[in-house]
């Protein structure tokens, strides 16, 4: 150990740019104040990004329970009225229509069913008819010979 | 002074300047290159700056600096190893070549052979011969710098002296 220090004399083979060590508090301090001010910055952002990420938490917390709530109960588009619907229909309704007009919806109501009737009746009776006369040709021309 | 928030940044001026060079130093016989060198010591300042309403003064105030310079250095050169994806021996390597390239680095003295050789040693060796062969610390403070026990220092201490020693003979 004596002998490395006879050698060596601790001397370190580094140097540094002239006036190094006068600059570096200055440099130091400039780092410090970049640092603040970006740190002031960075809270801020850190407050405005949790802020957010609650908000869109929170947001999609009340669209999967909205999608859900919908998936088990689904949207009924079409209400069938209920027995006192149309008792309600029909009280809020009475005074709104006179004998005559029900009396005219009757007979429209009987004429437009009668017609339908004769309507339907025409080809099953076109049909006897047909058969009737194909059965007296074919007899006639039994009896002919 | 440092609690005060009207005095903290003319007392932390005054401390830049009182510790700036022998905490340099030491960073720089671990980093070796004066531009990292540069870096290091400029983020230890910042570090101090932060933790300073958390100092406890039951620890020395250079003990402390010391400690985060050290830790600083070699958290640069892990830092440095994960970048470059190089194992252990290539950054010793690379540091080694940082000795031919540096212009601040006095190429031809006798002093260079020696910091050549401590390159050739585990990081935990160099620090502990840096510590006590330069800085002439005590056992005690460097146990409390890296947190190693005295005895286990000594060990370390007269491993780097007999390897570094072996190291010049062969040279």
């Amino acid at each position: 150990m004596k002998s490395m220090k006879d050698k060596f004399n601790k001397k370190l083979p580094f140097k540094v740019p002239d006036g190094y060590f006068d600059n570096l508090p200055l440099r130091v301090q400039e780092r410090i104040a970049a640092n603040q001010a970006q740190n002031k910055y960075k809270g801020r952002w850190v407050t405005i990004r949790s802020q957010l990420a609650f908000a869109a938490g929170f947001a999609f917390m009340a669209l999967l329970s909205y999608l859900g709530y919908y998936m088990v109960h689904p949207l009924i588009t079409e209400k069938k009225p209920i027995k006192t619907d149309y008792v309600e229909i029909v009280s809020r309704t009475i005074y709104e229509f006179d004998d005559i007009d029900l009396f005219k919806a009757i007979e429209q109501k009987k004429r437009t069913d009668s017609l339908k009737e004769v309507y339907d009746e025409i080809p099953h009776r076109l049909y006897v008819r047909s058969s009737n006369c194909i059965t007296i040709i074919d007899e006639k021309k039994e009896i002919k010979p | 002074m440092f609690r005060n928030p009207d005095t903290k940044h003319y007392a932390f001026n005054l401390l830049v300047r009182k510790y700036q060079e022998r905490l340099y130093w030491q960073i720089r016989k671990i980093v070796i290159n004066h531009d990292d060198a540069d870096d290091v010591i400029q983020n230890t300042f910042l570090k101090v700056w932060g933790g300073l309403d958390n100092f406890r003064e039951d620890s020395q105030l250079f003990t402390w600096l010391y400690r985060i310079a050290t830790n600083e250095a070699l958290t640069f050169l892990k830092k440095k190893r994960t970048k470059l994806l190089l194992p252990l021996v290539d950054v010793e390597q690379q540091l080694m070549r940082s000795f031919q390239g540096d212009p601040f680095i006095d190429g031809d003295s006798t002093a260079l052979k020696l910091q050549k050789a401590l390159l050739k040693l585990p990081e935990k060796q160099r620090l502990v011969f840096n510590m006590k062969y330069f800085e002439e610390m005590k056992y005690e403070e460097i146990s409390e710098i890296l947190g190693t026990s005295v005895g286990a220092l000594k060990a370390s201490f007269h491993h780097a002296v007999k390897k570094i020693e072996k190291f010049l003979e062969e040279d």
